[in-house]
C-alpha cells in the first residue's frame, strides 16, 4: 500500500426486487455521466463493499429505503454524510436537522451483515477510512415480482443528476 | 415422591453461521433428553425449481442456492449433467474448474476463519470486535477474502453466483494476462495464508476428540476437489454412483432440512476439512503438507474445534495450487465441449469448503431436467452436530442457560454450516426439567 489515494468510488445496493433496485439504476445512469476515474459498482450485499474500498478515498453508496409517507419529504432521495464516533456512526444530512444513528443489527451471518456493520468494521479497521456518503431513495414496494415505481424511478433521476453535480463539483475544486 | 427438574435451554438464532437456525436442548434431572437443531429457514425447492428446465440453465440455477459457496453447486450439477451425457473435458478445461475451486475455497475460508469463528477464541461478540484487538490479522484475512472473490470474478463473470460456468466448460476462456495480474497478489497471499495457519494452531482447543466417521472425496493423486471417490476414516470407499446406497436423507419433524444418515446404521457422518484432510493429507500441495507436520496437531485429528487449522492448511493448499495454475495458463479454444441432449441420468460428488456435496439429475430426450436431487454438505452434518452437543453438553450444564448456549454456539460454528444451502439453520431452546 503506497499510502496514496485520489479515486472515488459509487457503489449502488440493491436486489432484483422492486424498487431496491433503486441503487443499481443510480449507478447505470452513472455510466455515461462521470470520470473514468470515478469506480462505480453495483453490490448485492454490504460486505462487497470491504473489498473494494482500499485505495479510494471517497465512497459514496446508493441503496433504497422504506419510503415513510408520515414525513414531510418522506418519499424523496436523501443525501447523508457519515460521521463516525466512538464506534457508532451517525448520519448527517443538510435536509434533516437531528443527527441519525445507522442502525446496526447485531449481523448472524456474512449472508446479513447489514449496511452499518460493514462501515464499522471498516472504519475499526482503517486508520483513515474514507469519507463515506449515504444517498437513500425511499420505495414503497420491494416484492420479488415488483417492476421498479415510476416515484422511485424519478427518484433514481434526481440522485443520479444529484451525484454527477457533486462529482463534477469536487474535480473542479481539485 | 421427589419433583422432576427440567431445563430448557433455547437459542433462538444461532450467529455466525451462514443462514438461520435455532437450537433446543430438554434437560431433565441432569440428563440430556433432548438435542434438535432446528433450520427453520424455509425450504426453497430448488430441486422441484430444476424440473422441466433445459439442462443449460442448471448450473445458474443452482449456484444460487449459496452466495458464498455457489462454484460448489454450479461446479457439481455441471459434473453430474456431464456424467450424464458422457462428455469428456479436457485437461485444460478441467485446470481452470480446479482454479474456480480454489478461489471459492480461499473466499469462503477467508470469510468463515476471520469474520465467523476466530472470535470464539478470544471471547470476541463479533468480528468488529475482533478487529478490534487484532486490526492486522482482520485486515490480513479480509484482504484473502477479496482475492478469492477477484479470482472468482475473473473467472466466473462475477463474485457471487458467477455465470460463465456451462455443461462442458465456460462460456468464455479467461485471457492470460488477466492471471498473471493476479500472481504477485496470490504470492503474497499465500505466505499471508501460511502467517494465518501458524497463527490459528496456536489457539487454545478444547479437548474434544469424537470417534467419528468421516467422509470426503478421495482421488488417487490430488487434493480432492472437484472428482473421486467417496471414502471413510473407517476403511471403506465406494464409487459416488452408490452414494445413495449408502447416504439417505430423512425428514425430521423439528428442521426443515432434511438429515442425511449412513446406512444400514442410519448412523451420523462428519464431512467438511478435518474430514479432507485426514483422508487426504498426503495429497496436499508440498507447503501444505509440510505445514500440516509443524502445526502441533497428531493426524488424523478428530477434534471438531481443530477443523479451523484444516481450514486454514486448505487456504495454503487453494493458493499453491492456484499460483500453479496460473503460472502455467496457456488460452484455449472452443471454451467448452459441444455436446447433444439424451434421454439420461447422471451423478456427481465434489467438495464444497464445508465438505461433501452430491448431486443426480435425469434428463429428457429433449435436454429438460426430469429430476433433481441435491444433498448439501450441512444436511449431511446436521446429525454430527446433534450428536456432538449431546456429548458436550454434560460438561457445559454447570453453567448458566446463556453461557451454556454460548459454547453450543461455538461448536456448531467449528462446523461452518451453511443453513441456507441445507434449508433444507440457530434460535437454542434448552429444557430442562
Amino acid at each position: 500500500m503506497t499510502g496514496h489515494r485520489s479515486s472515488r468510488l459509487v457503489i449502488g445496493l440493491g436486489s432484483p426486487n422492486g424498487d431496491d433496485q433503486a441503487g443499481w439504476h443510480v449507478i447505470d445512469r452513472l455510466k455515461t455521466q462521470v470520470p473514468q476515474s470515478c469506480q462505480l459498482r453495483r453490490a448485492k450485499v454490504p460486505h462487497e463493499l470491504l473489498d473494494w474500498i482500499d485505495d479510494v478515498d471517497e465512497v459514496i453508496i446508493v441503496d433504497a429505503c422504506q419510503a415513510d409517507s408520515q414525513i414531510e419529504g418522506g418519499n424523496a432521495a436523501l443525501q447523508y454524510h457519515l460521521q463516525v464516533e466512538n464506534g457508532s456512526i451517525e448520519l448527517h444530512s443538510d435536509s434533516v436537522d437531528d443527527a441519525v444513528a445507522l442502525p446496526s443489527i447485531r449481523s448472524s451471518n456474512t449472508h446479513q451483515m447489514d449496511l452499518g456493520s460493514v462501515l464499522r468494521l471498516a472504519c475499526r479497521l482503517k486508520q483513515q477510512p474514507p469519507q463515506f456518503t449515504l444517498w437513500t431513495i425511499p420505495g414503497q414496494a420491494f416484492g420479488p415480482a415488483d417492476s421498479i415505481s415510476p416515484q422511485c424511478s424519478a427518484e433514481v433521476g434526481r440522485c443520479a443528476d444529484q451525484i454527477v453535480i457533486a462529482i463534477r463539483k469536487a474535480s473542479t475544486a481539485r | 415422591m421427589s419433583e422432576k427438574r427440567t431445563r430448557r435451554i433455547e437459542v433462538g438464532a444461532l450467529s455466525r453461521v451462514e443462514g438461520e437456525g435455532a437450537l433446543k436442548i430438554t434437560v431433565q434431572d441432569d440428563h440430556i433428553e433432548d438435542v434438535q437443531l432446528a433450520i427453520y429457514e424455509p425450504p426453497r425447492f430448488f430441486e422441484a425449481l430444476l424440473r422441466g428446465r433445459p439442462l443449460e440453465e442448471t448450473p445458474d440455477i443452482t449456484a444460487r442456492i449459496c452466495g458464498i459457496c455457489p462454484v460448489a453447486y454450479q461446479m457439481t450439477s455441471v459434473h453430474a449433467l456431464e456424467n450424464a451425457l458422457g462428455i469428456e473435458i479436457p485437461p485444460e478445461i478441467r485446470r481452470l474448474r480446479r482454479l474456480l475451486y480454489c478461489a471459492e475455497w480461499i473466499e469462503s475460508h477467508g470469510v468463515h476463519m476471520h469474520l465467523l469463528h476466530i472470535p470464539d477464541f478470544f471471547g470476541c461478540d463479533s468480528s468488529i470486535d475482533l478487529a478490534g484487538r487484532f486490526p492486522d490479522q482482520v485486515t490480513r484475512g479480509l484482504r484473502l477474502k477479496k482475492h478469492g472473490n477477484e479470482l472468482l470474478e475473473a473467472l466466473g463473470g462475477r463474485a457471487v453466483h458467477p455465470v460463465n460456468v456451462a455443461v462442458g466448460g465456460f462460456y468464455r476462456a479467461i485471457r492470460r494476462s488477466e492471471l498473471t495480474a493476479m500472481i504477485d497478489d496470490f504470492s503474497w497471499g499465500l505466505e499471508a495464508a501460511i502467517e494465518v495457519v501458524r497463527w490459528v494452531a496456536d489457539f487454545d482447543f478444547p479437548d474434544f476428540v469424537q470417534p467419528y466417521e468421516m467422509v470426503a472425496l478421495q482421488h488417487d493423486h490430488e487434493y480432492p476437489m472437484n472428482e473421486g471417490r467417496i471414502a471413510s476414516t473407517s476403511g471403506w470407499s465406494i464409487e459416488v454412483a452408490e452414494f445413495e446406497k449408502h447416504f439417505q436423507e430423512r425428514q425430521v419433524p423439528h428442521s426443515t432440512a432434511l438429515h442425511s444418515v449412513k446406512l444400514p446404521e442410519a448412523s451420523s457422518y462428519h464431512v467438511g476439512p478435518l474430514a479432507r484432510l485426514n483422508l487426504n493429507r498426503d495429497r496436499l500441495t508440498p507447503t501444505a503438507r509440510a505445514l500440516s507436520d509443524q502445526v502441533g496437531i497428531e493426524w488424523p485429528c478428530f477434534n471438531p474445534y481443530q477443523s479451523i487449522v484444516a481450514r486454514g492448511l486448505e487456504l495454503v493448499h487453494a493458493y499453491e495450487e492456484a499460483l500453479e495454475i496460473m503460472r502455467d495458463y496457456e488460452p484455449f479454444s472452443p471454451p467448452r465441449v459441444e455436446y447433444q441432449p439424451a434421454r439420461a441420468e447422471g451423478w456427481s460428488a465434489t467438495e464444497a469448503p464445508r465438505g461433501l456435496i452430491y448431486h443426480r439429475y435425469r434428463i429428457d430426450d429433449s435436454g429438460a431436467i426430469e429430476f433433481a436431487k441435491i444433498v448439501p454438505p450441512t444436511s449431511q452434518n446436521q446429525m454430527q452436530i446433534e450428536a456432538d452437543l449431546r456429548a458436550i453438553l454434560p460438561d457445559l450444564l454447570q453453567g448458566d442457560d446463556k453461557q451454556t448456549a454460548l459454547e453450543c454456539e461455538k461448536l456448531i460454528r467449528s462446523y461452518d454450516p451453511c443453513i441456507s444451502c441445507s434449508t433444507h439453520f440457530l434460535k437454542l431452546e434448552i429444557v430442562r426439567t
